[in-house]
């Protein structure tokens, strides 16, 4: 807080008339660092994953930029011609919402298709297990000699694979 | 040439239908007994499995509801891990009669470059039999419409469940099966597979127990939901031959129809033999 911050308390310059009193930096300051310690919090709680609190972290790190360097909102929204420098920061905000409602879509299209896979795959393997599971009982139940003829009787599964002429 | 099966899986997917499960398997295992029977639970909180087991079936049970399209997908894992040759779908809410498998199956020996044959309620000449509401046949009209210009082949019922696969069929869907309302999509991913599916007229009757899974509200969802999906599945690229053609430039809806069109008349010519 040097330059632009003098500048913000002395309103001379072509883009003051715009600047936010010291106060109200000093909350979005207070309000960036808030997020990003609470997304700090969250990580080490095991409660958000890294590569998602990048994302997050990158948005209180911009926020903060903004809120510290004074001139360079109003700098960028001129630049692309916007002239209310609130605009651009809902602009930008808005497109950040966007990619991350985008981004989570695609995590939650991939994580019910992964769940959707465990799932066929947990009652496959249940019901194998029971099969298993009977067959045993009933050899152990069974003289040997009934258990070998059931056996036989029972076609093997995984042998009768592939196409019949 | 012909072609004969000896393995024979009936997939019978079930959300609480304690009510008319056993009825569904007894009447599989009296009507089609050299198909073996799998009911897939997907997460019923009623006693569905239990029914199917005592009944005589062999039960898949999911943890949880993971929808109609992975609960039958289940069933093709299944029927590909356990070497089966042909699969058919059988609801479980007793729409389908079991009678009508011997006609399927009938239907995919006898022409071998057949993958799957779907059972039309819409093909039968009498007329009778259970054909769904009048609301519904609109929509099954629209879709039978765009269905059938895709894959130029005439389809009638692509909302019906009631089909049998061979073994390309039964892999196919093992590896990749539409979520939710699966039907109307599995045609045209058997199309894009280059796999052939046929219709073969059949009964069918009003559900006996239990709700159907399209609600007065989720048609719109349904219609509009299955649209996308068909839509979307025109610009992927086509696996085994010829992916280069895959990829027309089609720019709009109409585009993609027109051009599903014109092949569709000269298949149509070719099949009709």
């Amino acid at each position: 807080m040097s330059a632009p911050g003098l500048a913000a308390i002395a309103p001379v310059g072509r883009s003051t008339h715009l600047a936010p009193p010291i106060s109200q930096r000093v909350e979005v300051v207070l309000v960036a660092l808030l997020v990003c310690a609470f997304i700090f919090e969250l990580v080490r709680r095991k409660r958000l994953m890294e590569r998602y609190a990048l994302l997050w972290l990158l948005a209180g790190a911009i926020v903060l930029v903004l809120g510290l360097w004074q001139g360079l909102l109003t700098t960028l929204a001129h630049a692309v011609g916007i002239y209310y420098a609130p605009s651009a920061l809902f602009a930008i905000a808005f497109l950040f919402v966007i990619v991350m409602l985008v981004h989570f879509s695609t995590t939650v299209s991939r994580l019910a298709d992964q769940n959707k896979q465990l799932a066929q795959r947990v009652a496959l393997l249940r019901t194998m297990l029971e099969e298993h599971r009977r067959e045993r009982e009933q050899a152990h139940a069974q003289p040997p000699a009934a258990a070998a003829a059931d056996a036989q009787g029972r076609p093997a599964e995984e042998l009768a694979g592939g196409h019949s002429p | 040439m012909k072609r004969s099966f000896a393995r024979k899986l009936a997939i019978v997917p079930a959300y609480n239908e304690e009510g008319a499960i056993a009825a569904t398997v007894a009447a599989l295992r009296a009507r089609a007994p050299d198909f073996d029977v799998l009911v897939i639970d997907d997460g019923s909180s009623d006693r569905t499995a239990a029914c199917a087991a005592q009944a005589g079936a062999r039960v898949l049970r999911m943890p949880f509801n993971v929808g109609i399209g992975g609960a039958v997908q289940g069933g093709y894992i299944y029927a590909r891990e356990h070497g089966y040759e042909v699969a058919v779908q059988v609801d479980g809410d007793g729409q389908h009669d079991p009678g009508e498998l011997a006609k399927l199956l009938a239907r995919l020996e006898e022409d071998p470059s057949l993958n799957m044959v779907t059972g039309s309620r819409f093909l039968a000449e009498d007329g009778e039999g259970y054909r769904s509401s009048a609301a519904r046949r609109v929509g099954i009209r629209i879709f039978a419409a765009a269905v059938s210009a895709i894959t130029g082949a005439r389809v009638t019922d692509p909302t019906s469940g009631f089909r049998m696969t061979d073994r390309a069929g039964i892999e196919l869907f093992a590896r990749d099966y539409p979520h939710d309302y699966p039907e109307v999509e599995a045609i045209v991913l058997m199309h894009a597979h280059r796999l052939r599916s046929a219709e073969v007229p059949v009964r069918m009757r009003p559900r006996t127990s239990g709700r159907s899974a399209i609600s007065a509200t989720r048609s719109v969802y349904y219609m509009v939901k299955v649209a996308l999906a068909i839509f979307v599945s025109l610009f992927r690229a086509r696996p085994e031959r010829g992916a280069m053609e895959a990829a027309p430039g089609v720019g709009a809806e109409g585009g993609a129809q027109a051009e599903g069109e014109a092949p569709a008349q000269e298949q149509l010519a070719v099949k009709a033999t």
